[in-house]
């Protein structure tokens, strides 16, 4: 079969960009106060991934490239946002960056699996609470005042129900453990 | 992901509220405080997050609708205007006012549906204008244009909206039907060339490199290319454009599946073609070692075949086809005894199988064609190293045929190749790359049953 070793098109970087989103999304999220505030950094740092694509090689330098991509664009906001407040200052955005930086990356599809398999063992009642907070602004309002309690009940609830799935995924993990890696 | 020692109330107490998004400017400058000095807070502060973003993947799954192709349930988005507050109505009025004093353009089209969608450019919100760029990363969405036409895209992909009966598309995949007699005409236009809605249903592939191709679903579409004119399709046929020096159409139809080989518009195999009338030779060669002959299947006919002037007779005829072993990787070349200038090329296949009915895995046309002159390159040529060889066209009729199911698959399909100018190239030598159909785990792939190769030389 012929190997195609030309410069990479949108739709490769697309495809790269996929691939590593859950990692890209993950860092940002480690360096920003709030899920909207990664989005944003999120769309600016993947078209400047885009634009700058031929400055990495690919495709294993893509990752940490990409979230050096990341990180910087972070800073940036965190920049912007300064005065709003809640955002971390730079030394800790650094110390924060610094620390990921030196760790392994993880599986993040293996580990989705394991979350994706505990949360098929709770009850859709509980399934609706602990993704409550990702369904948009407000809407664990609404369950709190459909339901006749507090928002800060509600976030204990899901606080401990959390809990629970993470001692869950850490248990599945240890029960399949990660394959050794491919000899190159 | 791993255990951690448990931590101190307090800090606990911290990191659930930040968390929560639920603390104060004091409160979170301590907390700022306690991160920078506690390794430990920060180990757990890394944990929550990771946590946070699994969690967050999986309610982004929830609920999502599976993908579908029918083209005629467009699910439009719908706002309960019951939850529409004052300040959106407003919005609202006061963009209707700017349209209506022509101070604003008018939207030109409607997003109606998105399913897993990323975006590459800025997520665009449900009006869309004339201009405007859409840059789909993954996912796929509906269109509602003004015209009525409805065009579902499928990352990833690039598409620029041109106006209420047309867009451009960059690369990517667009389906698209234009049912309302105000779409008549709709337009979706590539680097290499117009597809014009004639009352249909059609698919438009791009890819970056300028290839296109397109399928007709229902009705007809005229493909409007430069230097080839203006071309109408029926049902079932697909048209591609191989760009480059010299342009190439591909051209594939589905046949009646009868031994006359008779096709919508496209001829049935050729006595009188150059390579039928003059002494041209055909082998097979391997895929893997240069300058390697290989023997075809064993239940195969000889390479001669190609230019006896007829195809198949049977629908299931291995003798009186050409393919190679179950799993080879190998092609077919062709010498043509000198070199000619080739005005255009159609290739036959036929298969549905008797042992194993409604299986037509033989039939599909997968291949990359290369030519080259007097001297023939004995090297193999790849994308990136033609090595001497010149590219003429990438086939692929499954693509073409929009095969999902061998159901969809034709038994009897022709592909033809030609230009815009007098020839597709002066050569001496065709090298046909074939590519297998893939099968189910723990079966070779299948080579395609070739009845009979044309090729026609330029006045």
């Amino acid at each position: 079969m012929e190997t195609d070793t030309s410069h990479p098109s949108e739709s490769d970087f697309a495809a790269l960009f996929v691939q590593h989103e859950t990692a890209f999304r993950a860092y940002a999220r480690s360096l920003l106060p709030t899920w909207d505030a990664v989005d944003e950094v999120i769309q600016t740092a993947s078209l400047v991934m885009w634009r700058k694509l031929d400055q990495v090689d690919l495709p294993d330098g893509f990752l940490p490239w990409g979230k050096v991509v990341v990180r910087f664009e972070a800073q940036k906001y965190c920049r912007t946002k300064a005065r709003d407040g809640h955002v971390f200052d730079p030394d800790l955005l650094d110390l924060l960056a610094t620390a990921q930086d030196e760790e392994a990356e993880p599986d993040w599809t293996r580990e989705q699996a394991a979350l994706d398999h505990c949360l098929s063992q709770v009850s859709d009642a509980t399934r609706q609470l602990v993704f409550a907070p990702y369904q948009g602004h407000g809407f664990l309002t609404e369950l709190a005042e459909a339901s006749g309690r507090t928002r800060n009940s509600l976030y204990k609830q899901i606080r401990r129900i959390r809990g629970k799935l993470e001692q869950c995924v850490l248990e599945q993990l240890a029960q399949s453990p990660q394959p050794p890696s491919h000899p190159s | 992901m791993k255990a951690l020692p448990t931590l101190p109330p307090d800090d606990r107490e911290l990191l659930d509220r930040f968390l929560d998004g639920d603390l104060s400017e004091k409160e979170f400058s301590a907390f700022q405080d306690r991160m920078r000095d506690s390794p430990l807070l920060r180990d757990h502060y890394f944990a929550a997050v990771h946590m946070d973003t699994l969690l967050r993947k999986a309610a982004s799954h929830v609920d999502s609708p599976a993908p579908s192709l029918s083209p005629t349930k467009v699910p439009r988005k719908t706002i309960p205007l019951a939850v529409l507050g004052p300040a959106l109505g407003f919005t609202i009025l006061l963009f209707a006012a700017l349209i209506t004093w022509g101070l604003l353009p008018p939207p030109i089209a409607e997003l109606t549906s998105a399913e897993k969608t990323r975006w590459l450019s800025e997520e665009p919100s449900s009006s869309l204008y004339r201009g405007q760029e859409l840059h789909l990363a993954a996912g796929q969405l509906e269109l509602q244009f003004r015209s009525g036409a409805v065009t579902r895209l499928f990352g990833p992909a690039h598409l620029t909206l041109v106006s209420p009966n047309s867009a451009f598309l960059h690369y990517g995949q667009a389906y698209t039907v234009a049912e309302d007699p105000r779409a008549h005409g709709f337009t979706i236009r590539t680097h290499s060339g117009d597809f014009v809605d004639q009352g249909t249903a059609f698919l438009t592939t791009a890819q970056l490199d300028g290839f296109s191709q397109m399928h007709v679903s229902s009705g007809a579409v005229d493909a409007v290319i430069d230097g080839f004119g203006t071309q109408r399709l029926g049902v079932g046929s697909g048209v591609g454009i191989e760009p480059g020096d010299v342009p190439v159409l591909i051209h594939v139809e589905p046949g009646k599946e009868t031994s006359d080989f008779d096709f919508p518009t496209l001829p049935p195999p050729s006595s009188t073609d150059y390579a039928s009338t003059f002494s041209c030779e055909a082998q097979l060669v391997s895929g893997s070692e240069e300058n390697a002959q290989i023997a075809p299947h064993d239940q195969s006919g000889p390479p001669s075949l190609l230019f006896d002037g007829r195809a198949q007779t049977f629908k299931d005829e291995p003798g009186e086809s050409l393919y190679l072993q179950n799993g080879s990787d190998g092609s077919i070349l062709i010498d043509l005894g000198q070199e000619i200038p080739i005005s255009h090329i159609h290739t036959y296949s036929w298969h549905l199988s008797i042992v194993n009915p409604g299986m037509k895995r033989r039939a599909v046309q997968r291949y990359t064609l290369w030519g080259c002159g007097e001297e023939r390159e004995t090297t193999l040529p790849t994308t990136t190293h033609p090595r001497g060889w010149r590219r003429i066209a990438r086939v692929d009729t499954d693509t073409f045929f929009q095969v999902r199911q061998e159901e969809d698959r034709p038994a009897q399909q022709v592909c033809a190749l030609s230009s815009n100018g007098p020839s597709l190239g002066t050569y001496r030598f065709l090298l046909f790359q074939v590519i297998p159909t893939p099968m189910p785990d723990g079966i070779a792939p299948h080579h395609t049953f070739f009845g009979e190769i044309d090729v026609f030389r330029a006045p």
